[in-house]
């Protein structure tokens, strides 16, 4: 038998019923243990680790439910099935199975012809929940890793006793019955009182402790300890007694640091990046008074990306911190530097008295940065383009002026680089056309100039016609057809997204039943949900609406929504997703691979779909695109998920996602996204199925 | 008279292990003697949790190979057991007695057409 094979433990005291089920189970594929009573059982599960557990209710010695108790007090993080056996007429006992933590029961006399199946489905579950568990435990499995102490304070006798390792960590000598006061002599008496601040809560019910604090170290150094502690009561509800752990938590004490620095910070050149920039900014601009002036400088370098192009990855690298490091030197104490982006840098000129000063300041600043920089020893002339934002002519919000010294920046570039402009409202242009185009997209619903576009989806086996994306596109009267890329983030911003996806859902829903009234029975239409329906629109109300139009059965719509903001705010969203579910609707997660999933969260999520984004398509012709692409297929696969599969371009990708059993395809290779109209035609040149 | 075994259960066992059921079927006509012995020392010594368990053991041990009579009246027994009431125990156990009989004949036979 292979030694892969699901390992079963029988626990069961009559040999004729034990027997039959260890031969069933083998039959059908499975490794056995036996075991006659509920000890034996015990032993064996501990000594073992089966993957799957039956138990018999009532044995001699320890019976079923003192067996699954033990069980249960045993495991740590695992949580095997136990399926219980249970005489059919015997309700208490199935309650009671439960109680203990019994995950199933299977009744006496036992169907034989069920039990495998019962079996497989149960090890399979567990084996799916299993993984996500596992996920979830490396993060306290690393917390673990560091030492970890027990103790135990009496508190009517005011006794501590403890392990080594906690005496070891509150660094005083491992003498069992010592008093709360010496046991804590090391820790820094400024952090006592957060101790007797948790004890005096624990005396007054607080079940639970949780304490942080710091101990001075033989070395005379400080490590940072926390103690958990469950507090125990006596019949009178007085303490009794606290239990815990003590941990060493210094390492993640200083690695919180470590990440709180970090994320404020730029690793490359260690300047704040462009979030501690905007919250020192936004500080700054609150302190300012009425008579004070200050202004925000930012920079980048002209064609940086053929300049890093030459140098190469690493070479730019360099260039970029002596440049960072420059700007230290070169500019006033106070003032704030920090490194937007790639190439990108600002500067806070915190204070400054006339113009004259600023632009003394700025051109002196200027010159000293087009000195030119060694690296491999050659010499590397940089030039500049360079936008200023003052407070408070300019503006007086962070965040304005911000963007106005981004707007002179970019005029400045576009005049040829190597130059500063101070911003002027002219500049503002840019802004006033977005304005001009949000009142534009206020009138195109009314005007009919949102249209909805479809690109087909196919079978990957057949590459029949099996369903279709509704994209959206804009009319406009002037501009043209204007890119989703431009006026769908405009129409997030407004809100106006509400709207234009509700008449979209509509629209999807009258095309999709006349392609199904034109023989087309299998097409589905996917639907774009964006977050702003999902979180300030009435889309359960929306979507309802839509689907009592229709008499398609609601499963041949599917509502999707991208990976990372369905991750975003997970437990909200997974709770609207199930009331959409709940209305037949299928649901998809779109980009799938371009966010940052949590397995514990996929798994919960009511989806029926995911969308494997087009860049790992894209990757196909690397090995390591292939893993990837590999990995999500059968990662879904293993949820029970169908794939799509969007970006195929070409016949190698197809025969690719094709072996690996990808569901569906979708992409210019079957399809452009097209105008209704087109999109019937398209149709109606495949045969109708069957 | 009623059925003695359910063929259908068995028959679906058989399916499954299939030989070795044989074996399985011999012992339980090797060890039931035994267990049957428990249930009527137990009724003799008027000992209630005795007699619950060896009748339940006795009621499991024979239902799961699909014997239909032997554990209904096993299950009566074992009621008798939980509630501590033994009136009418010996003979119930009669019954018990002339099921097992007329289920190891009909095992045996079955045995036989292996």
């Amino acid at each position: 038998m292979s030694p892969n094979m699901p390992l079963i433990l029988v626990v069961e005291d009559e040999l004729t019923t034990r027997v039959t089920l260890s031969k069933v189970l083998e039959k059908s594929g499975f490794r056995v243990i036996q075991a006659a009573n509920g000890r034996e059982g015990l032993r064996q599960f501990i000594d073992h680790a089966p993957q799957l557990v039956l138990m018999d209710a009532m044995m001699p010695e320890m019976d079923g439910y003192e067996t699954i108790t033990a069980i249960r007090h045993y495991e740590h993080d695992r949580a095997v099935p136990i399926l219980m056996l249970t005489a059919l007429d015997d309700l208490t006992s199935v309650d009671r199975a439960f109680e203990v933590g019994a995950t199933d029961f299977i009744t006496k006399p036992i169907n034989w012809s069920l039990l495998s199946q019962r079996v497989r489905y149960s090890v399979r579950t567990s084996q799916i929940e299993d993984d996500l568990r596992r996920s979830q435990a490396q993060l306290a499995y690393a917390q673990k890793l560091a030492k970890l102490g027990y103790w135990e304070w009496d508190a009517r006798s005011d006794k501590i006793t403890g392990s080594d390792s906690a005496f070891r960590l509150f660094n005083v000598p491992n003498q069992n019955g010592i008093n709360l006061e010496n046991f804590l002599a090391n820790v820094l008496p400024q952090d006592l009182s957060i101790i007797q601040q948790s004890i005096a809560e624990a005396a007054r019910g607080q079940s639970h402790i949780e304490v942080s604090f710091r101990v001075q170290t033989p070395q005379r150094l400080l490590s940072h300890i926390e103690c958990l502690g469950e507090v125990r009561y006596d019949e009178n509800g007085d303490m009794a007694s606290i239990i815990g752990s003590v941990q060493d938590i210094t390492r993640l004490h200083k690695a919180e640091s470590m990440i709180d620095y970090q994320s404020n910070h730029d690793t490359l050149t260690d300047l704040a990046n462009r979030r501690y920039f905007a919250k020192e900014l936004d500080q700054h601009c609150q302190n300012l008074g009425e008579q004070d002036k200050s202004c925000v400088i930012v920079f980048d370098v002209d064609r940086f990306k053929a300049v890093n192009d030459n140098l190469g990855q690493h070479d730019g690298d360099k260039l970029l911190t002596s440049l960072a490091q420059r700007l230290k030197r070169i500019t006033r104490e106070g003032d704030f530097i920090a490194r937007l982006g790639s190439d990108e840098f600002a500067i806070i000129i915190r204070h400054y008295q006339t113009p004259k000063e600023l632009n003394l300041l700025v051109s002196r600043l200027l010159d000293d940065l087009k000195k030119p920089f060694v690296i491999n020893e050659q010499e590397l002339f940089i030039t500049y383009s360079m936008g200023i934002a003052n407070y408070p002519e300019d503006a007086r919000h962070a965040e304005d002026l911000l963007r106005e010294a981004n707007i002179a920046r970019g005029q400045a570039k576009q005049q040829g680089g190597n130059q500063f402009l101070f911003y002027r409202a002219e500049m503002n242009a840019e802004a006033k056309h977005q304005l001009m185009l949000e009142n534009d997209l206020r009138r195109a619903l009314e005007n009919n100039e949102i249209e909805v576009y479809f690109q087909p989806q196919v079978d990957t086996q057949t590459l029949a016609p099996v369903g279709a994306e509704a994209l959206v596109r804009w009319n406009h009267p002037k501009a043209g057809l204007i890119s989703p890329m431009v006026f769908v983030p405009l129409a997030e911003s407004t809100g106006l997204i509400v709207d234009i996806g509700r008449y979209v859902l509509q629209k999807s829903i009258e095309h999709l039943e006349s392609w199904h009234q034109a023989g087309y029975r299998n097409m589905r239409v996917g639907v774009n949900l964006s977050a702003r329906q999902f979180t300030q629109s009435n889309l359960i109300l929306d979507v309802q609406n839509a689907l009592e139009r229709t008499r398609l059965p609601a499963h041949y719509i599917d509502l999707e929504i991208t990976e990372s903001f369905a991750m975003s705010n997970a437990e909200q969203n997974i709770n609207i997703l199930k009331s959409l579910k709940a209305m037949g609707v299928s649901i998809s997660i779109d980009d799938f691979g371009t966010g940052y999933s949590s397995l514990a969260y996929l798994h919960r999520f009511p989806i029926d779909t995911i969308k494997i984004d087009r860049s790992f398509i894209l990757n196909l012709t690397s090995k390591e695109g292939q893993a990837i692409a590999r990995t999500i297929i059968a990662m879904a696969d293993g949820l029970g998920l169908e794939v799509i599969a969007e970006g195929i371009e070409d016949d190698e990708q197809i025969a690719f996602l094709r072996e690996k059993k990808c569901d569906i395809l979708q992409g210019f290779k079957f399809g452009k996204p097209m105008p209704a109209a087109q999109f019937m035609n398209y149709l109606t040149s495949h045969p109708t199925p069957a | 008279m009623s059925q003695v075994i359910d063929y259908d259960n068995l028959n679906m066992l058989k399916s499954v292990i299939g030989d070795d059921l044989k074996p399985i079927l011999t012992s339980f006509l090797d060890i039931t003697p035994a267990l049957i012995k428990q249930v009527e020392q137990a009724i003799q010594q008027q000992d209630a949790s005795a007699l619950q368990h060896h009748a339940h053991t006795l009621k499991g041990s024979a239902a799961n190979i699909g014997a239909l009579a032997l554990p209904a009246v096993s299950l009566k027994l074992e009621i008798m057991g939980k509630n501590g009431q033994l009136d009418g125990a010996e003979a119930l156990f009669t019954e018990v007695e002339q099921a097992y009989q007329t289920l190891a004949q009909a095992i045996q036979a079955y045995i036989a057409e292996f």
